[in-house]
């Protein structure tokens, strides 16, 4: 009987409630390096994945900051693309609007990371089995290139 | 039903208060799973939970346990400690008002009272309500140990030794008292000392986090370097996982900010000794923390626990 079982009875509103995809959890660490090492377009997806794997009650809140994620560096993007179409960045203005993408994306994984982190700590706290995720971090850093250059480049910038 | 249900919040209460927190979560499910309406359960379970810093079950028990008995001592209580953990000092203000007028004769009442002035930045606020909380009972080690407390917080490191004793009469082995003796020892140099009162703590308790954290600063003062790693962690830890995220994101900005303009005004060497700096940093806080777990276990490694642990 595994300790989740065990437990049974009242069962408190933050403990997660695995379901069949629970095989494929991984420690939210690894979508995390994932956005550093290959993009958005792999890491949030995961994240949100990873929190029904989990079965995280705050799947929601992190599927809703996932596509939150997507729809505001979309917009700066698009932003970024009319002001200079504009010709209202001039150098280094330019690479300091590209940094405020950056910096929200990355303000969005952390956001993501630490949600998950608490549910996967009593995941794991009531036995959950965990995945190894360095192989698929690994794959996509080596494809994501190939897969971001074949993309038009405002949406491989959006996606990266 | 009602013999058992006290036997079960009776023992969660022994292993809540030796540290026991898992132990205490299951005696209060097991208490729940049978009287799913049982509020004194609820507010016990939502201080437990508290106690393992998931502070959203929490809230929800402290919830349910103050809709099934709005007037209850233990339910209002559980209501201030979360919005203490939430930083929600008006509704914890209101909640101990509502406490005030149904249990007035409360030194505990007042001692988050006082806990709450002193968390939102009122610390004169909160003297006078110790104060009373010692005149209502001269004999609460706690009034003692919370002023000890508030005077080292203010620097005042004779008056907070003298109470810290005074507390430590009444109860000698007051985890608390013992790692407010610790923090003053420390706070006048006296490591050996400090590193001391922390073990006798751990040896009753592994688990008693103030005195995990007593350790960890007599370690840091021991290391200048690691020092430097827990300044920073203790900083980032009080300021809460939002807004920590949020200053390591303006750090990184300014990082690159500052890449970008020596970039721009032709200074590569500057821009170089940038990134260099920034990538110390970056080696520095990764391999900081497991330094510092390493260095700390094996202090904690040398506690011999008590024979009756």
């Amino acid at each position: 009987m595994s300790p989740v079982e065990a437990a049974g009875g009242y069962r408190i509103v933050d403990e997660p409630r695995p379901g069949a995809l629970a095989q494929v959890a991984v420690d939210p660490l690894w979508p995390l390096l994932a956005m550093m090492l290959a993009g958005v377009w792999l890491a949030w997806p995961w994240f949100v994945l990873n929190g029904l794997a989990v079965g995280s009650p705050t799947r929601r809140r992190e599927a809703v900051w996932a596509v939150l994620g997507l729809v505001g560096a979309f917009a700066l993007l698009l932003a970024i693309a009319w002001s200079d179409g504009q010709g209202l960045l001039p150098a280094p203005w330019d690479q300091v609007a590209v940094l405020a993408v950056v910096v929200w994306k990355l303000f969005v994984s952390y956001r993501l990371y630490v949600l998950q982190a608490r549910s996967f700590g009593l995941y794991e706290y009531f036995g959950g089995t965990r995945r190894n995720g360095l192989a698929v971090v690994v794959v996509a850093f080596l494809v994501a290139p190939a897969i971001l250059g074949a993309l038009p480049d405002f949406f491989a910038a959006w996606l990266r | 039903m009602i013999d058992r249900s006290q036997a079960l919040l009776d023992l969660a209460h022994r292993q809540l208060q030796s540290g026991h927190l898992a132990g205490a979560v299951e005696s209060l499910r097991r208490l729940l799973s049978e009287d799913p309406d049982d509020a004194d359960g609820h507010a016990a379970l939502a201080l437990t939970l508290l106690a393992q810093r998931r502070l959203h079950a929490a809230e929800h028990e402290a919830r349910l346990a103050a809709t099934l008995e709005p007037e209850g001592q233990l339910q209002l209580l559980a209501l201030v400690r979360v919005d203490i953990a939430a930083r929600r000092f008006s509704s914890a203000r209101e909640h101990l008002e509502t406490l005030a007028a149904l249990h007035p004769a409360s030194s505990e009442r007042l001692l988050m009272a006082a806990e709450v002035e002193q968390l939102s930045g009122r610390p004169k606020a909160a003297k006078p309500l110790l104060d009373q909380a010692l005149e209502l009972d001269p004999e609460d080690e706690d009034a003692y140990i919370a002023l000890a407390d508030w005077h080292l917080d203010r620097g005042d490191l004779d008056r907070a030794e003298e109470l810290a004793r005074a507390g430590l009469q009444i109860a000698p082995e007051d985890s608390d008292g013992l790692v407010t003796m610790g923090r003053i020892l420390l706070r006048r140099g006296r490591v050996d000392e400090a590193r001391q009162h922390a073990v006798i703590v751990l040896q009753s308790d592994p688990g008693a986090r103030d005195a995990l954290h007593l350790m960890a600063a007599v370690k840091a003062r021991k290391s200048r370097l690691l020092g430097w790693w827990w300044r920073w962690a203790s900083w980032m830890g009080e300021l809460g996982e939002g807004r920590a995220i949020v200053v390591l994101l303006v750090a990184y900005a300014l990082y690159r900010l500052g890449v970008i303009a020596a970039g721009h005004f032709d200074h590569s060497d500057l821009a170089n000794v940038i990134q260099l700096g920034w990538l110390m940093l970056v080696a520095y806080t990764w391999i900081g923390p497991s330094l510092f777990r390493r260095a700390v276990r094996q202090e904690i490694g040398e506690v011999q626990l008590d024979r009756e642990f």
